[in-house]
C-alpha cells in the first residue's frame, strides 16, 4: 500500500512518454545520459589525468590561440655579415623578436640552434671559412636542432659547389630581402614549427609506444610544470623517457612548453 | 670530362682493350685479341649483345665485362674472365693464355678511375666557383636596385598597374631595365648551376598576375628608336600555380625570345584555362622553325637555320634555361611553326610560331 505512489508515478510518465513524441522521448532519455557521459570523462579526466597533449592544447591553449601569438613567441636569428640586407628595424617594428649575428663560430652554435627561425648566409660568416662556413654552420645546427627553420640567404646560388647548402636549406631567398619578404618568410617557417595542434599530433604520434599510464602521467606533469614554474625554467623529462622517445622528442616537449607558457598571454 | 677522350690519351692507365661510345682503345698490358679482329673487325658485336654486370662471355668464346664510368657505358673486350671454362685445346684456348682478368681488378680499375672523375670534376667547380665569384656584388646589387625602383614607383605613383602605367616614360623604363636585369642574373644563375632552378620551396602564385608584369615589363618601350614589338596577353585565369621562384623564367625567355625574333605583327601570350591545367601559349610572326630543328633550338648555343640569317644578336641560351626551368617543373614546351603563305620578310619566309606548355592549376 505504501508503494501505491511509486506506481502511480510510473503509470504517470508511461503516460506521460506514449503522449509524447518520438523525439522528445529521445531528448528526454538522450540529454541526461550524454551530461553524465560528459561528467564522468571529467571526473575520470580529474582522476586519471589527460590522455594526449592534443586534449591538453585542446583544454589550455586552442580557444584563445590566433597566429599572431607566433609574432611574440617565436625567436628569429638573422645571421649575415652584411646585416644591413635586413629590415631589421622595420621588422622589429612590427614586433617580431630579431637577434643579428654578423659572424659565429663553429664551436659555439648552441646559442643559434636555440632559435626558432634563422635566416643564413653561407658567405662570410665563419672567419675560419669565409667561402662556404655558412654551409658547415647549417649542417652543425640541422644536428644539434632538427626542428629549426632555416631560410638560407645569399645570391650564391650560381656557385655549383653551394648547391648543398640550398638544398639543405628549408627555404632560399635572395638578398636584399624587404620586410614584406621577410615577414611572410618568418610566419610560414615559424607557424610550421609552432602550430599548436600539429605540434601536439606529432607529440602524441611520438609517445603513441608509451603506456597509457606513461603518456598520461607526462602530459600531466606538462600540464602542472607550465602553471607552476618560471619561464626560465626548462621541462626535462625523466632520463627513460629522454632515451626512448629521442633528441626530437626532447625538442618538441620544449616547444609546447613554450606554447602553453605563453601561447595564451 | 669527356672520359673517351681521356682513355684514348692513354694517360690513365687501362690494362685491358675497351670500347667506349663505339671507339676501340688498347690496353696498355693487353693488346687486342686476334680472335676478335678475326671475328669482329673494329666493330665488337659483344658491345651490342644483352649482358649482365661484370663479367659475360661472348659468342666466340670470350670473356667482356661491361661497367659503368660516370654515365657512360664502357666494355673490356677480349679478355678471360673466371666464368669463361674453356675446357678443350684450340686456337681459343691458346688464344686466351695470358688473357685472364678477374672482377676484382676490373673493380679496382673502375673505382680508381671513378675517383679519378670525381677528383677532376671537384677540381672544376672550384675552379668554376672562383671564377664566378666576382658575380656576387653585381646580383646582389641588382637586386637592391630593382627593390629600390619598384619602392620608388609605389611611393611616387602608387600601387596598383594603372598607378604604374602613369610614370613618366624614364620611370618606366627605368623600372624595366632594372626588372630585366634582376631577371638576367636569375638566368644567368640558372645557366652556371641548373640546379638553382629547383632551390627553395614551391608557393603558390597567381598565374595571370604573372603574365600581366611580365607583359606590362616588357611592352614598355626602349630609348632606342626603333620600332617596339608590341606585345598582349589575352585570357583570364584567376587560379594560381604551385611553382619554385625560378618558374617566372619560362614565360620569360619564352616572351624575349618572340620579341627578339618577331618580323611582323605582334607578339601574343594567351592563358587557355581547361579542367585543372592551364596553357600559356606565346605567338608570334618569325623565320621558320623547321621540324628537325625543335629539338635543337632548345641546345646550349644553338638558334634555327633561318634565325641564324637574321642579323638579330642571340646567344642561344634563352630557350636552353627555359627547358631546364619547365624541367625542374615537369613542364613540356612544345613548339609549333606553319609558314605563311607567300608572306616574306627581307627574304626570310614568315610563319606563325607557337611556344606553350601546361601546367596544373587550382584555386
Amino acid at each position: 500500500m505504501e508503494w501505491a505512489w511509486l506506481s502511480g508515478v510510473f503509470t504517470d510518465l508511461k503516460t506521460w512518454f506514449n503522449g509524447a513524441g518520438w523525439l522528445s522521448n529521445a531528448i528526454t532519455i538522450g540529454a541526461p545520459l550524454l551530461a553524465l557521459g560528459a561528467l564522468g570523462r571529467r571526473l575520470y579526466r580529474k582522476i586519471f589525468g589527460l590522455s594526449t597533449f592534443s586534449e591538453l592544447i585542446k583544454i589550455r591553449l586552442v580557444s584563445t590561440w590566433t597566429p599572431t601569438r607566433l609574432k611574440a613567441l617565436a625567436e628569429i636569428a638573422i645571421v649575415d655579415d652584411n646585416p644591413a640586407d635586413f629590415p631589421v628595424a622595420e621588422l622589429r617594428k612590427a614586433g617580431y623578436h630579431i637577434k643579428t649575428y654578423k659572424h659565429v663560430s663553429l664551436t659555439e652554435l648552441d646559442e643559434l640552434a636555440a632559435y626558432d627561425v634563422v635566416f643564413l648566409d653561407i658567405h662570410g660568416i665563419v672567419k675560419d671559412d669565409v667561402e662556404q662556413g655558412g654551409l658547415k654552420v647549417l649542417a652543425k645546427l640541422r644536428a644539434v636542432n632538427p626542428r629549426q627553420k632555416i631560410c638560407a640567404v645569399s645570391s650564391k646560388q650560381f656557385d655549383p659547389t653551394a648547391s648543398t647548402f640550398f638544398r639543405q636549406a628549408d627555404d632560399v631567398r635572395r638578398k636584399p630581402m624587404t620586410a614584406q619578404q621577410c615577414q611572410d618568410i618568418i610566419d610560414v617557417l615559424a607557424n610550421e614549427k609552432l602550430d599548436p595542434e600539429p605540434l601536439a599530433n606529432a607529440l602524441d604520434q611520438a609517445t603513441a609506444s608509451l603506456y597509457n599510464h606513461t603518456r598520461r602521467e607526462l602530459v600531466k606533469q606538462i600540464a602542472a610544470f607550465t602553471q607552476a614554474h618560471g619561464a626560465e625554467e626548462e621541462f626535462t623529462p625523466s632520463a627513460d623517457l629522454a632515451v626512448t622517445l629521442g633528441h626530437n622528442f626532447d625538442l618538441m616537449i620544449k616547444d609546447m612548453v613554450r606554447l602553453l607558457r605563453h601561447g595564451h598571454s | 670530362m669527356d672520359i673517351r677522350k681521356l682513355l684514348q690519351s692513354g694517360a690513365v692507365y687501362t690494362p685491358w682493350p675497351v670500347v667506349i661510345d663505339g671507339v676501340i682503345c688498347n690496353g696498355q698490358k693487353m693488346a687486342f685479341s686476334t680472335i676478335c679482329l678475326k671475328k669482329c673487325g673494329s666493330s665488337p658485336a659483344c658491345v651490342h649483345q644483352e649482358s649482365k654486370e661484370l663479367e659475360n662471355v661472348c659468342a666466340y668464346g670470350l670473356s667482356f665485362f661491361r661497367l659503368s664510368l660516370g654515365a657512360r657505358a664502357v666494355t673490356i673486350f677480349g679478355v678471360r674472365g673466371p666464368a669463361n671454362v674453356v675446357t678443350h685445346a684450340g686456337s681459343l684456348k691458346q688464344e686466351l693464355k695470358g688473357r685472364t682478368v678477374t672482377p676484382e681488378e676490373v673493380r679496382n680499375w673502375r673505382d680508381q678511375f671513378t675517383s679519378l672523375l670525381d677528383s677532376i670534376e671537384q677540381e672544376f667547380l672550384q675552379r668554376q666557383s672562383e671564377m664566378l665569384d666576382p658575380l656576387h656584388d653585381p646580383l646582389r646589387l641588382a637586386n637592391q636596385i630593382l627593390t629600390i625602383a619598384n619602392r620608388f614607383v609605389q611611393k611616387e605613383f602608387g600601387d596598383t598597374p594603372v598607378d604604374f602605367d602613369n610614370a613618366s616614360p624614364d620611370v618606366k623604363s627605368l623600372v624595366k631595365a632594372a626588372e630585366l636585369l634582376s631577371d638576367s642574373f636569375d638566368l644567368l644563375t640558372i645557366f652556371f648551376n641548373p640546379a638553382a632552378a629547383t632551390f627553395g620551396r614551391k608557393s603558390y602564385m597567381p598565374l595571370h598576375g604573372l603574365l600581366h608584369k611580365l607583359v606590362r615589363i616588357l611592352r614598355i618601350q626602349d630609348a632606342s628608336d626603333a620600332e617596339p614589338v608590341r606585345v598582349f596577353l589575352d585570357g583570364e585565369s584567376h587560379r594560381s600555380i604551385l611553382v619554385h621562384e625560378s618558374f617566372k623564367l619560362i614565360p620569360l625567355a619564352l616572351i624575349s625570345n618572340a620579341i627578339k625574333y618577331s618580323l611582323f605583327g605582334s607578339v601574343r601570350v594567351r592563358i587557355t584555362e581547361r579542367a585543372s591545367s592551364a596553357e600559356v601559349s606565346v605567338e608570334s610572326f618569325g623565320p621558320p622553325i623547321d621540324p628537325d630543328e625543335i629539338e635543337l633550338i632548345f641546345q646550349k648555343r644553338k638558334r634555327g637555320r633561318w634565325a641564324e640569317d637574321l642579323t638579330t644578336s642571340g646567344t642561344g641560351v634563352g630557350l636552353y634555361l627555359s627547358r631546364i626551368v619547365a624541367e625542374a617543373h615537369g613542364l613540356q614546351i612544345k613548339v609549333t611553326s606553319f609558314r605563311q603563305a607567300d608572306r616574306v620578310v627581307n627574304g626570310i619566309p614568315i610563319a606563325l610560331n607557337r611556344f606553350s606548355f601546361d601546367i596544373p592549376v587550382s584555386y
